[in-house]
Parts: structure tokens; C-alpha cells; sequence
């Protein structure tokens, strides 16, 4: 028996207040086993990325229970969302969004002195991770010195270097040309099937989501159909 | 054509005052703060200005008061001219333009003792004064019965008038009382009239009396401190020659000459006020540049976009200036506000040094000229404009999509960096080079000081990448990693250089400001204490009550010999003489004994050396000084002069002008334009003056001071004369006290100066924290804790507050080296022990270390407190 590593009941979550008020989601209930691989897929503005935030901790909801790895985050102090986050979750986004003032290998560093690592090992473990992704070379290159792909690459060393056990993944080849995304999936893939690590990714890209165990389908903020993804037609 | 131009352009800015509005209107803090910046920038320098203007145009006012129509005054020096002068010139020479005059200080208290007012006292004769002056013509009498009926009410012992506004704060009417101390003694004085001082603004700071009651008041009885002279052009009638013929005792000086001389005087301080408001408008100038730059440079995005869209670089360049014009206009009118404000403040800090070391000035009146308050609008409109040319060009001239990069914007920072650090250098040799080349002229002391400190300003940016980039490496490699996390507040000041170079030189230049005028006015403050240490030598001092030039009793000294305790009696005599060169303060000094280490000889200093480049010993000069025709001279007057020892002065004697060699120039801090020092042996050769005007005793140090004190006290209030006692020790306080006092405009300035700075540091802070929103929120979602996230901000600015304040310190030292040897040398004449107290180093440090904490307090805060997701969802 597979053990449910996210459960997500009833969840509910809106911005603004008032009038101004948008509910962006309905009621979402899903579970996710560990290491399965599960992507969201839906139109832009259908609440995915709210979906990935709330379950990482970043945003709270409003209504219903997330827990993670049996651990509640609905009654986490923020301080305490912050460090189980750290300890046990890696992020992946659109931009990149690496520190533009540290180096390739500094960012990739991040996650390890966050987390305690001694100096030999956050060596070690950066170093390895940036020859997995290929860019051994430009460990010393700052951010805006690199492509838009060996940027992505340096993203998914720092979600993946210290082995957190869910990995998020918020639309990560959106930026990316085809041939590069393609690669970069594949990379992606094969470094969290290696570990066993739980994937959780939303994207509006059908080629994206092929590659996951799961499918979501999402719309309007609900949860529309849960299945792989094999005969599916979507229309975007 | 053109009209579609015009539709085009009013369209553009259409558009830019829509998107701009909207953004201000969404950054109200960036708004405010781009204001406060410009109003204190522009009030700092508005309110020295009119502070110091206030109190020339007073000063000026209450001279001209005290002077009136008279072309030529008589004068018999500090023991006044005898009222038979008086009557001679009107009876035997027929000569009736003539009016005589008491004057000096005098001290007013209210019935309750609560107000003070300290105002020149115009003893004046009421029958010779229509001639001279007019303020009784306009007196209010109160009783509406005109001002005939206050005039003659004058002549009545002991009564006053005052201006309105004195009265008004010392609280009494017309028929009133107010209290004078007359040489320690309390007398009472009636208020018969006020002059209205809305229309007769100088009787601010007088207290007109009959002559008969001024003598009272000053013990002058029987004398006269000057005979005021209206000299016609007229052939025939009586001139100069014809008088000083008749009265070749008495000295006959242009009434302008003698105002120049106390103007001069004061002008100096006026000067370095003036230099301390420009370095509060440089840190000003950084500030208002950041702040424009700072607004420009964050809507880069903005502005690239309304390129894209087809908005014209010149529509965009002159949009951009026109809004910053706009708030310019608002910050400068603001400043101008808060100037006044602060006029009035700093206006009773320079009125009360002033009377402490000059002249009797009550100046509360608030003068500027149509020159001032340009000058205060250029800054603030110019200084905005200036800063927001640079930035607007680059963004109207950089292709629309580099606009919309924020990493081109660092890129052109950096790539300026050598440029700056070259410019600087030049600044910085040319500023050596003036102050090389130069050796009297105040203004290129200034000049040199503004060239080294924008010099040093312009290498800021290129030190703050070495630095931090030697840091980097140093912590590389500590044993516990600082690693990535270490590396980012570091890394942040060098890769936001274009918005935290400028705060930091701005903060730097305040910093270094402190830190400079502090070791200027300590090294003042133990060069002064030392002057005192060793110029008082005696243990008690009596004076003349009313003044330090009237001249004692002539068996004083022989009373006070006898009395048990008592083991050396000195006489000094004190008068203004004339030279060849300027008038001067003459010491004749008691030369029995050795008191050659009471003079501190300034060769070691820069002054210029005797040709053969040997100095005699103290004792030696002090030889030469009794028994040959010598002088010493005071540093100032040496310095004004350009007199060095072995120089001959000529000085105005009884028989006429008589040449003295100069034997020494030692070190004086008081102000005026310095003193003589002469061996009273010589004094009384060639002057048949033989008064004393203050004694110094020396005491058994066994005995008890106060038993001495007490009989000394005894025997000076059998005199008529009021006469003063004090002793070393109280002097010494008083003149340190008085030191004090003089500088508390100092320590003003320099607070308002950090004030510009820490908001300039703010603006900054607040600014980067607004652009690396994202950044946090990816930080936030990698797991740092809010306090983690507050702490690593604050350790950032900690880190800006310490590289300022270690830059601030070499440039404080350097600066405060040329206020000492150089500004204060050029301005006063005075050289100084150079000391840095390491106290005063390391409150600049921590000063810059807490404006910086202050400054990122709230950032950090508000950062602390962000929603990661939110400011996520908006990047």
C-alpha cells in the first residue's frame, strides 16, 4: 500500500475582499502518493500556480486541509510552513528566478547552507549537482552571464541539491524554446525518477504533462478530472 | 505637420502623466521621501543663510544706530576722553557738530529675573543729538503726548528707552521698571518710551540713557567713551588737522573705518558658517540626485514600454524633467518653509556667539534678500534638474529594450565606475594643489576642501567594489563557511551600485563632515585650554567691573601687596593703540620675574620663520622684549599682517609713530584682530600713562585661596570703582564655556547634515527593497524565515553603515587637517595643536553604523512581512 504523501481536503482559497472578492479555488480535494509524478494542467489564471503556492506553504487557504508528508500546513505557524519548507521542498519556477548577485554555483549552494550542511559537504553536493545539470564549467558565471536554459538548469540543481522530498514545479519551460524544454524535461525527469522524489508540476504545455504519472485537469479553480493523461484532447 | 506633432507630443505626455501619476500615486512613501530630501537640502543651506544674513543685517543696523550721521569719531582709547574735551571743542574752537557718546554693553532682567536682554548701551546727550541720531525723534511715548515730552523726560536719572519688541519680551510698559547689573551691583532704570522697531529695526539691540546716567551706569563718570564728529566739506570750515592740533592725545578715526573693522571681524565666522551650509547642501545635492536618480531609473520598465508603444525620446527626456520640475517646485517651496524655521533657530545660536565674542546684538528679525531666496530655489530646482538629466537621457537614448533591463542599468554603473575614480583623483590633486600653491586666500582654502571632498565622493563607487569584493575573498575563507547566504548582503551593495554608491557617499560625506568639524573643535578646544593653561599664571584677577580697559585705582596694587598670602602682585595695562598697520589691543606687561613660558611661540607652526630660519629661546626673546624696543605679537595680528619676528612695527606712542621690532608671535584665541605685548618699562617710556587696568596675584599655595579671596574682596569694595574678582579657575570655565557655546551651531549643523544623509539612505533602501521584492519572495519560498529574511537585510545595511563609516574616517582626518591648518588659519589667524580624539573617530563610525540600521529598520521590516506568493504572483 501506497502511502499518501499530499492530501488536499476542501481546500478553499480567494483574494481580495468584498465585492473585489475572486475565489480562485472551489473545494480542490486530491492526493498525491509518494513519488508519483503529477502534473496540473489548465488555462493561465485557472488558479494552478495558487494551487502549488498553498501546498508549499507560501500562501495559506482560507477554507479545508493541506497536509504534507502527514504534516499539516493549515495549522503551521509561518515560521514553521518556512522551515518544513526548507528542509523538505524544492522549487522550480517559469523565471528562473535565481539571486542575480550570486554566482551559479552560490545559488545552487542556497538550499544546503539553509539547511545546515557542513562546508566539505555543501561543496561536494553543489558541485556534483552542477555537473549532473552540465554547466561544470560555469559554476563562477553570475546569472544574467547565462542562457535562458543553463538558467533553468541552475534552477533545477537548486530544487534538487539537497533532496527534498517534493519537488514543485510552477510552469518550468514556459520560458524555454521547444527543443530546450524538451531537454530540460528530460533532465528533469531523470533526476527525480533517480531519486524517488514525489513531482509536483503545473503547466499549460500538453508535451509537459505527458511526461508525469498523473494528470489534473483544472479549471475555473476546480478540480475538473483526475487521470492519466493517455486519449486525452484538450483544446489548448 | 507640426500639428500633429503638437497632438502628438500632448498625446505622449498625456500618457506619461497618466502612467506617472498612477505610479506616484502607488509609491506615496518613494514621493514623500524624494520631498523631504529636497526640503532639507534646500532648507539646511536657506536657513544658514538667512541666519547668518539676519545677523549681519542687524549687526550693521545696530552700528549704524550707534554711529548715525557722525563722519568722524574722537577717541582716547580703552580709558575713554575727559568731558572737558568735550566742552573745549564746543566753547574754545567754536566747533558745535560734535556729540558726545558713552557706550558698552548692558545687561537688562525683568522684575521676575526671568528675561535677560543683553543690548548696546547709547549714552547720548539729548541737546547735541538731533544732529546725529533720530530714534528719540519717533519714540512712543505711551501717553500719546508725543515724543518732545519723551525726550526731556530722558534727561531724568535713570531712565531708558528701549526698542518695542525688547520691551515686549522683557515685559514691561512705559512707566515700568527694569533691572540693570551695573558692575555687579543691581540698579533700576524706568521705561519712559519705547521706539517702534518695525520701522526702527537696529533699536532692537539698544538701550538708549542720557549721557549723565551711562556714566553711572559704566563708571565712566567724568568721561566720555568717543566724541561723535560731523566734519564738513565746506572750505573754511573745521577739519581734521584742525582738531587733532588741538587734541594730539586723542585719536581722530572715520566712523566707517571703525564699523569696517568690527564687520571684519565677525566676517570670518560668518564664512565658515557659510562653508558648513555648502556641505550640508553637498550632502543636500547626493541626496536630491538620489532620490531623482533612484525615481528615474526604477520606472525604467515603464519607460521602455512607452518607447515600445512610440513615445519619442524627446517626449520621453522632457517628460521626465518636467516631472521632476514639479516636484522640485514642491520640495523647494517646502524647504524654504522649513528653512525659515530653521533660520529662527540657528539665528539665536549665531546672535548668542556674536555677543560672546564680539558685539551686543539682539537680532531676532528674520532678513533675506531676493539674492538669498534665489539662490535657495536654484539649488533645490538645480540640483533636482541636474540629477535628472543624466538618468532621463539614458532612458530616452537606450534602445527600447534595454530600457526594460534592469541588469543594463548595473552594467552602465559599472562600466562609469573608472571614470568617476579618474575624475576624482584629478579633484583630489587639484584640490593639493591649491592648498599647495595658496597661502592667505580664505576662498581657495574652501575651494581645495570642496575639490578633495567631491574628489573622494567620486571614488566611493570603486573603492566600495574592492572592498567588497576583498571581503568576499576574506570570508571565503573563514573555516565555518559563510558561504552563499554570507555572500549576499555584500553582493547586493555591489550589484545595486547605481542606487547604494550614492547613498554611501552621501552618508560617507556627513559621516567624514562629523567626524572632521569634531576633531577640528577638539584639537581647538585643547589648544584653547592649553593657551589658558599657560597664559593665566596668576591664582586671582581684578578687574574694572564694567570693563577689562578701565583703569583700577592707582594704589591698589600696593593694598593688595600687603595682604597675608599674597606673594606676587602683576599690573597690566590694557588700550587700543594704532600702527602702521591696523589698529590693535596693546599688553603692557609687569616684567619683574620670568614670564617667558606665558607666551607660546608658533614657529613650530607654519608661520613664517626669520631669515637666518633660528628661533631664540622663550628666554631669550623674553630678554630681548625688556630691554630692547620689542614686541611680541599675536598669531591673528602676525597673520594679518604678514608680520614675522625680526619685523619692524611702528606704533602710534605719545610722541608719535616709534618703531618696534617684533621678537616673537605666539599663539591667542581671542577674537578681533589680535594683540601687542610690550614690556611695561617700554610702555611707560614712550607713553605718559601710567594706569593699570587689571593685577594678577599670585598666592601661597599652602594657604586657603578662599581666606586670600575674602580679603582681596575687602579691600576692592572700599573702592568706589565696582571691580571684579575672579579666579583662575572661574576664568578658565567661563572661556571654555564661552568656547562651547560658540560651536553649538556646530553641532547643529552637523546633526542636520547626518538628517539629509540618513533620509538619502533611506530613499535608497527603501527603493532596492521595492525592486528586489521577487528576490526576497524567492528567498521566502526557499525557506528563510521572516526573522531570517529581516536579519539578513539588516546585516546589509549594517554593512553600508560600516564601509561608510570606515571611508568617512579618512576623510574626516583630512579634513579636519585643512580646517585646522588651513580654514582656520586664513579665517582667524589662529594654528592649532592638531589632535584626534579616538572618541570622536569612533562615534562617527557608530554613527554611520546606526543611521544605516536606522534607515534599513523599516525596509527590513516591511520586507519581513511579505507575502512571498503575492509578490510572486506579480513579478
Amino acid at each position: 500500500m501506497q502511502s499518501k504523501y499530499i492530501e488536499l481536503k476542501g481546500v478553499e482559497k480567494s483574494y481580495g475582499k468584498g465585492a473585489a472578492s475572486q475565489q480562485v479555488l472551489h473545494n480542490v480535494t486530491f492526493d498525491i502518493d509518494r513519488g508519483e509524478c503529477v502534473a496540473v494542467l489548465g488555462h493561465s489564471g485557472c488558479g494552478k500556480s495558487t494551487l502549488l503556492n498553498v501546498i508549499s506553504g507560501i500562501d495559506q487557504i482560507d477554507g479545508g486541509d493541506i497536509s504534507v508528508a502527514g504534516t499539516s500546513l493549515t495549522h503551521l505557524t509561518e515560521t514553521d510552513r518556512t522551515l518544513f519548507r526548507r528542509k523538505n521542498i524544492g522549487f522550480i519556477y517559469q523565471s528562473f528566478n535565481l539571486i542575480q548577485t550570486l554566482t551559479a554555483i552560490e545559488n545552487i549552494q542556497l538550499p544546503l547552507q539553509l539547511n545546515n550542511f557542513n562546508k566539505e559537504e555543501i561543496h561536494e553536493l553543489a558541485n556534483a549537482m552542477l555537473d549532473r545539470v552540465g554547466l561544470a564549467d560555469r559554476a563562477s558565471a553570475f546569472p544574467d552571464q547565462l542562457s535562458g536554459g543553463e538558467q533553468q538548469r541552475i534552477a533545477i540543481a537548486r530544487a534538487l541539491v539537497h533532496s527534498p522530498a517534493l519537488v514543485l514545479a510552477d510552469e518550468h519551460t514556459g520560458n524555454l524554446d521547444a527543443d530546450t524544454g524538451r531537454q530540460m524535461m528530460q533532465m528533469f525527469s531523470e533526476l527525480t525518477q533517480s531519486t524517488g522524489q514525489t513531482v509536483f508540476m503545473v503547466t499549460h504545455s500538453l508535451a509537459v504533462a505527458k511526461t508525469a504519472s498523473r494528470v489534473l485537469h483544472f479549471s475555473n479553480g476546480k478540480l475538473i478530472a483526475g487521470d492519466a493523461l493517455e486519449g486525452t484532447t484538450l483544446a489548448w | 505637420m507640426l500639428g500633429n506633432r503638437g497632438v502628438a507630443l500632448s498625446a505622449a505626455s498625456a500618457i506619461f502623466v497618466k502612467c506617472s501619476g498612477r505610479y506616484w500615486a502607488t509609491h506615496r512613501w518613494q514621493a514623500v521621501l524624494m520631498l523631504v530630501g529636497m526640503a532639507l537640502g534646500v532648507a539646511v543651506v536657506f536657513a544658514v543663510d538667512i541666519a547668518n544674513e539676519s545677523a549681519k543685517r542687524a549687526f550693521s543696523l545696530s552700528l549704524d544706530a550707534v554711529t548715525g550721521r557722525a563722519t568722524h569719531q574722537m577717541t582716547g582709547g580703552a580709558a575713554g576722553i575727559d568731558e572737558a574735551v568735550y566742552t573745549k571743542l564746543r566753547t574754545e574752537i567754536g566747533y558745535h557738530q560734535s556729540a558726545p557718546v558713552i557706550d558698552g554693553t548692558l545687561t537688562l532682567s525683568s522684575g521676575d529675573q526671568k528675561v535677560t536682554e543683553t543690548l548696546q548701551l547709547l549714552g547720548v546727550d539729548l541737546f547735541a543729538e538731533p544732529m546725529f541720531r533720530n530714534q528719540q525723534g519717533s519714540a512712543n511715548s505711551g501717553t500719546g503726548e508725543g515724543s518732545a515730552r519723551s525726550s526731556l523726560d530722558l534727561l531724568a536719572t535713570g531712565a531708558v528707552i528701549l526698542g518695542s519688541s525688547s520691551a515686549e519680551r522683557l515685559g514691561i510698559a512705559v512707566g515700568g521698571s527694569v533691572t540693570v547689573d551695573s558692575g555687579g551691583s543691581l540698579k533700576q532704570l524706568r521705561l519712559i518710551s519705547t521706539v517702534d522697531t518695525d520701522t526702527q529695526v537696529a533699536f532692537d539691540s539698544i538701550a538708549m540713557v542720557d549721557i549723565s546716567t551711562a556714566q553711572e551706569l559704566t563708571g565712566f563718570q567724568g568721561k566720555l567713551s568717543r566724541i561723535d564728529l560731523v566734519l564738513s566739506e565746506e572750505p573754511g570750515a573745521a577739519d581734521v588737522s584742525l582738531i587733532q592740533k588741538t587734541f594730539p592725545d586723542l585719536q581722530i578715526i572715520e566712523a566707517g573705518r571703525r564699523n569696517n573693522a568690527l564687520q571684519q571681524m565677525t566676517q570670518a565666522f560668518h564664512t565658515n558658517l557659510l562653508a558648513m551650509s555648502l556641505l550640508a547642501l553637498l550632502v543636500g545635492a547626493f541626496l536630491i540626485y538620489n532620490t531623482v536618480t533612484l525615481s528615474v531609473l526604477q520606472r525604467r520598465s515603464l519607460f521602455g514600454q512607452l518607447r515600445v508603444a512610440g513615445v519619442r525620446r524627446g517626449e520621453l527626456f522632457g517628460s521626465i524633467l518636467a516631472e521632476t520640475l514639479v516636484f522640485a517646485v514642491i520640495g523647494t517651496a517646502a524647504g524654504l518653509l522649513l528653512g525659515l524655521l530653521l533660520g529662527s533657530v540657528l539665528l539665536t545660536l549665531v546672535t548668542r556667539t556674536i555677543n560672546d565674542l564680539y558685539f551686543a546684538l539682539d537680532a531676532r528679525r528674520l532678513d533675506f534678500s531676493a539674492f538669498t531666496l534665489l539662490k535657495a530655489i536654484g539649488i533645490g530646482l538645480g540640483s533636482a534638474l541636474i540629477a535628472a538629466i543624466a538618468p532621463a537621457m539614458e532612458a530616452a537614448n537606450s534602445a527600447p529594450v534595454t530600457v526594460i533591463q534592469r541588469s543594463s542599468v548595473e552594467q552602465r554603473a559599472s562600466a562609469v565606475v573608472p571614470l568617476l575614480a579618474i575624475f576624482g583623483v584629478v579633484l583630489l590633486a587639484t584640490g593639493a594643489l591649491v592648498l599647495w600653491v595658496t597661502t592667505h586666500s580664505l576662498w581657495a582654502g574652501f575651494f581645495a576642501l570642496f575639490c578633495i571632498v567631491i574628489g573622494y565622493s567620486l571614488l566611493i563607487p570603486a573603492v566600495l567594489i574592492a572592498v567588497t569584493s576583498v571581503a568576499s575573498r576574506i570570508s571565503r575563507g573563514f573555516k565555518t563557511s559563510v558561504g552563499a547566504l554570507g555572500q549576499y548582503p555584500l553582493r547586493s551593495i555591489t550589484g545595486s551600485l547605481s542606487r547604494t554608491s550614492v547613498a554611501i557617499a552621501a552618508l560617507v560625506v556627513a559621516v567624514s563632515a562629523t567626524a572632521g568639524v569634531g576633531v577640528m573643535i577638539g584639537s581647538f578646544r585643547l589648544s584653547v585650554s592649553d593657551w589658558l593653561g599657560n597664559t593665566l599664571q596668576s591664582d586671582l584677577y581684578i578687574s574694572h567691573a564694567e570693563s577689562s580697559a578701565i583703569p583700577l585705582p592707582q594704589n591698589l596694587s600696593a593694598a593688595l601687596s600687603v595682604i597675608p598670602g599674597v606673594t606676587g602682585v602683576r599690573g597690566v595695562r590694557l588700550t587700543n593703540v594704532d600702527t602702521d598697520l591696523t589698529p590693535a589691543k596693546l599688553f603692557a606687561v609687569n616684567t619683574t620675574g620670568d614670564s617667558s613660558r606665558v607666551y607660546v611661540f608658533s614657529e613650530k607652526t607654519n608661520l613664517p620663520r626669520t631669515p637666518n630660519g633660528n628661533q631664540p629661546t622663550p628666554k631669550q626673546r623674553w630678554q630681548q622684549l625688556i630691554s630692547t624696543d620689542s614686541v611680541y605679537v599675536s598669531e591673528p595680528f602676525a597673520y594679518n599682517n604678514k608680520l614675522k619676528v625680526g619685523d619692524t612695527l611702528n606704533i602710534t606712542a605719545d610722541s608719535g609713530l616709534k618703531p618696534f621690532q617684533v621678537a616673537g608671535v605666539f599663539a591667542d584665541y581671542n577674537a578681533g584682530k589680535g594683540f601687542i605685548v610690550m614690556a611695561m618699562s617700554n610702555y611707560r617710556r614712550y607713553w605718559t600713562d601710567q594706569e593699570i587696568t587689571s593685577i594678577g596675584l599670585t598666592t601661597n599655595p599652602e594657604l586657603e585661596l578662599d581666606a586670600v579671596k575674602n580679603s582681596v574682596r575687602a579691600i576692592i569694595n572700599s573702592y568706589p570703582d565696582p571691580m571684579l574678582m575672579r579666579s583662575n579657575a572661574e576664568i578658565r570655565k567661563m572661556s571654555l564655556d564661552i568656547f562651547d557655546r560658540t560651536f553649538a551651531i556646530t553641532h547643529v549643523l552637523r546633526l542636520l547634515t547626518v538628517a539629509v544623509a540618513f533620509v538619502g539612505i533611506l530613499s535608497a533602501l527603501m527603493a532596492l527593497s521595492l525592486e528586489r521584492r521577487a528576490e526576497f519572495a524567492v528567498l521566502r519560498a526557499l525557506g528563510i524565515t521572516p526573522a531570517e529574511l529581516r536579519n539578513l537585510l539588516f546585516l546589509q545595511t549594517g554593512l553600508m553603515g560600516i564601509i561608510a563609516g570606515l571611508l568617512a574616517l579618512p576623510l574626516g582626518i583630512i579634513m579636519s587637517k585643512i580646517l585646522v591648518s588651513v580654514i582656520n588659519l586664513r579665517s582667524f589667524g589662529w594654528t592649532m595643536e592638531f589632535f584626534i580624539p579616538p572618541t570622536v573617530l569612533l562615534e562617527s563610525l557608530l554613527l554611520a553604523i546606526v543611521a544605516a540600521l536606522l534607515a534599513g529598520w523599516y525596509p527590513a521590516r516591511k520586507l519581513s512581512l511579505l507575502s512571498p506568493a503575492e509578490a510572486l504572483r506579480h513579478q
